[in-house]
């Protein structure tokens, strides 16, 4: 197990943040709006669960994770304390001040009578190593315990108490952060989490005496199982501001008081009682940290973790992807049964149908990514490949802390960027910034497997490979740029990182579980709306205005039709048909129909729009279709393939709800009706585009916020462009 | 060149293209009725941005 470093330098003494704040006084007494329930902060330091804690007791579910800096932002929850044992409850686990007595009004240092039965509120803040550090997260908490930070809406006051959540297997540690406070002097809670982990290596913390050192309660859970919790819940409603504080001071002497102060009560209450307890495990972690942490072996190994990812879920998601294209293929099927033919089943079956099949045909490939990502990242793995990673970044001139965004971006590249607020130095952070879109995200995924799945067929293997290789380019893409950018508009040494590694752990199934729910949810959500409004804006642009039929397709038509009274005139004599003239009818017709098709939608508003704009992209290997679709993708890059199920439909003679919309895709031509829509240069020539281009207006906007100004955005937009389509012209040139 | 005035499914259809474009604009154009906003007041959402002076705080 690694140790605990920040890396951070220490903040300048300021009279504001060291002092005592509110000493003997609830600060919140005079200025608290009685309509308001009481609120309680949740502090410590990072990786200590207090996410999951704060996901406990509010019946919420933030992301949490086996990794610090999970939590960007303070969030709120609502505490119900309802049915609640307030006092007098079961207090197994509860140590500290007058654990028996009852709440009354009027004792000093008690809270208000209306906390007993009322709710309360939490405030989930970002895990800081020490309210001094000059970090923005730091500041964040330092703020909301002095009043000056609130919920927007909010007027800041104070919270009217702490609740601080300590590690139970780096309690040495933690308890820095539970002196800092408790000169506070605000009503506080301590609650000992992971206890359960402790005791499996063999550590017990003796509960009573830590109370009684450190003058307030003390209260040993384990967010996770769920132990100590009713406990918690009733020493949150019962907060006395501590007997006790921490000797404190500004700059290093400050810290070094506080160090001393928590090794002395670590000694008093930290017993490895049963060290045997704790070996296996501490081997077993020494043994793996030996080979993910090694310079070579730690990028095998990561490297090989994400090619059996990527494989597991190609192999597993191809059957439930199958179910869900039945589905809807049945359901396309129905409504050309059911409705009677025209403009409404045409724009239900080839607009909403097909095009929300095109979409949500790829949830099982998200829901398992994020299954597989989240027991990873519940492993402490992650951790692993960031100090591993720390060494491949840093020649690249971005710093170790870079590795939590760009990691985060591959989720999304939003939160990725609102990651960097962790990286101290301005440089390093707008480089990390501007070069987190190339991270793959979970957006990108339905092209990566549309295309991969045209190029490879039934060979996942290749497929997986493939993939892989879409994740490295960006990567290499992103560390590329940020080489160009930090030698020359962005100059400057690059920071060593400091991290945390945290415990490995079993990976929890339900916090899995959680995680793909949400995700899940969010792409169906985002399917069933603006996806679907995309399409239905789409197939209205592409089913009008009405032309005339091609004179070829007049011709056909007609050229069937004499085949059929033929076979009439055959028919008569001997009473049977001719079948070579019945299948050429057939046949004469269906091209008849494909011709009809693809002059409907070459002269509809959306067939204009995209010969307008073809030309640009010519040099790609994109048609006017392709192009319909990138342009699309500018608004979010998942909508390219519902556009493409949307702009293809009816061009192939086969119907939608036999075929799938799959099939409709990759069996497209184009107008001369032989070149297929996606060729293996023009699918190589995508796959190169969709990694390397910037398309996500919502990034755009979160760039330009973080990074102060427009022009970051712009520049973001216009290197992003400038790569994607010049990479993408040379693989099509080379494909070809 | 023309649209299919005369058929009553083609207005139906152009009321469902027109509710998804301005769907799709609200986050541009304010419409009181689709706006962001107005449906996150209605459910009594809040958000826990913190802020300074009722300004967000500098990070």
């Amino acid at each position: 197990m690694g140790g605990a470093a920040t890396g951070s330098q220490t903040r300048p003494p300021s009279a504001g943040s060291s002092a005592p704040a509110h000493i003997g006084t609830d600060p919140r007494a005079d200025d608290h709006d009685p309509a308001l329930p009481p609120r309680i902060a949740l502090l410590g330091n990072p990786n200590t669960g207090k996410t999951t804690l704060f996901n406990r007791l509010c019946g919420l579910r933030h992301k949490t994770s086996n990794f610090p800096g999970t939590t960007l932002e303070a969030r709120l929850g609502r505490l119900r304390l309802d049915g609640q044992p307030v006092a007098g409850g079961p207090r197994s686990d509860c140590c500290g001040q007058d654990d028996a007595a009852p709440v009354t009004a009027h004792e000093p240092g008690a809270r208000r009578d209306s906390v007993a039965g009322a709710d309360l509120e939490l405030i989930d803040l970002p895990g800081i190593y020490s309210l001094e550090l000059d970090s923005g997260d730091s500041d964040i908490c330092r703020r909301v315990l002095l009043g000056e930070a609130a919920p927007r809406g909010d007027r800041a006051a104070p919270p009217d108490g702490l609740c601080v959540v300590l590690d139970a297997a780096s309690l040495g540690r933690n308890l820095m952060m539970a002196g800092e406070a408790l000169r506070r002097r605000l009503p506080t809670v301590i609650a000992v989490n992971m206890i359960d982990l402790a005791r499996r290596q063999g550590l017990s913390i003796d509960g009573p005496k830590l109370a009684e050192l450190l003058g307030c309660r003390v209260v040993l859970i384990s967010a996770r199982t769920g132990e100590g919790l009713t406990t918690l819940r009733a020493a949150l409603a019962d907060l006395r501001i501590p007997t006790r504080t921490a000797p404190g001071g500004v700059g290093e002497a400050g810290a070094a008081a506080v160090r001393r102060w928590a090794d002395e009560i670590y000694a008093q209450v930290g017993d490895l009682s049963d060290p045997a307890g704790g070996a296996p495990w501490d081997a077993l972690t020494d043994r793996l940290d030996r080979v993910f942490t090694h310079p070579v072996g730690g990028i095998l190994s990561f490297a090989i973790i994400m090619a059996a990812l990527f494989y597991t879920l190609f192999v597993l998601a191809k059957y439930p992807m199958g179910w869900i294209e039945w589905i809807f293929n049945q359901l396309g099927s129905l409504i050309t049964t059911v409705m009677p033919d025209g403009v409404l089943q045409d724009l239900l079956a080839n607009g909403v149908v097909a095009g929300i099949s095109g979409t949500v045909v790829f949830l099982p490939q998200i829901c398992l990514l994020f299954f597989l990502i989240s027991l990873l990242e519940d492993t402490g793995y992650l951790a692993r490949a960031a100090f591993v990673m720390d060494r491949a970044l840093r020649p690249f001139g971005l710093p170790g802390h870079s590795f939590v965004p760009l990691l985060s971006s591959h989720a999304c590249a939003l939160p990725g960027i609102m990651a960097t607020r962790a990286i101290p130095d301005p440089r390093e952070r707008l480089a990390t910034i501007l070069v987190a879109p190339f991270m793959t995200c979970s957006a990108r995924l339905p092209v990566y497997v549309l295309v991969t799945t045209i190029l490879f067929g039934d060979r996942p293997g290749m497929a997986a490979l493939a993939f892989v290789g879409c994740y490295a380019l960006g990567i290499l893409a992103g560390v590329l740029s940020a080489l160009l950018a930090r030698r020359t508009i962005l100059r400057g040494k690059s920071r060593p990182m400091c991290l945390e590694l945290p415990t490995y752990k079993l990976p929890s199934v339900r916090t899995a579980l959680i995680t793909t729910w949400d995700r899940g949810w969010v792409f169906v959500k985002k399917a069933g709306t603006n996806i679907m409004m995309i399409c239905i804006v789409l197939w209205w642009l592409g089913s009008y205005p009405h032309v005339q039929p091609p004179q070829q397709a007049v011709q056909l038509r007609e050229q069937a039709q004499q085949l059929r009274e033929h076979r009439a005139v055959i028919e008569a004599p001997n009473g049977s048909v001719e079948p070579v003239s019945q299948d050429l009818a057939a046949s004469i017709d269906a091209e008849a129909q494909r011709l009809e098709a693809a002059n409907a939608k070459s002269h509809s508003f959306m067939g204009r729009a995209g010969k307008a704009v073809e030309p640009v992209f010519r040099p790609l290997g994109y048609d006017w279709r392709l192009t319909i679709g990138v342009l699309t993708s500018f608004a979010a890059r998942e909508v390219f393939v519902s556009t493409m199920a949307v702009v293809l439909a009816g061009e192939d003679t086969t119907d939608v709800a036999e075929a799938g919309v799959f099939h409709q895709i990759k069996s497209a031509t184009r107008d001369d009706g032989v070149t297929p829509v996606f060729s293996a240069a023009t699918c190589w020539s995508l796959l190169v585009f969709f990694v390397l281009a910037m398309q996500c207006l919502p990034t755009l906007a979160v760039t330009a916020k973080e990074s102060g100004h427009v022009k970051w955005a712009l520049l973001q937009l216009g290197w992003m462009s400038a790569v994607a389509y010049g990479a993408a012209a040379l693989v099509y040139r080379l494909a070809s | 060149m023309t649209l299919p005035i005369h058929d009553w499914q083609f207005w139906v259809a152009t009321g469902i293209f027109l509710f998804a474009a301005a769907w799709l604009l609200r986050g541009v154009v304010p419409i009181p009725f689709l706006s962001r906003r107005a449906r996150r007041r209605k459910r009594g959402e809040r958000r826990a941005t913190l802020t300074v002076g009722g300004k967000p705080v500098d990070r």
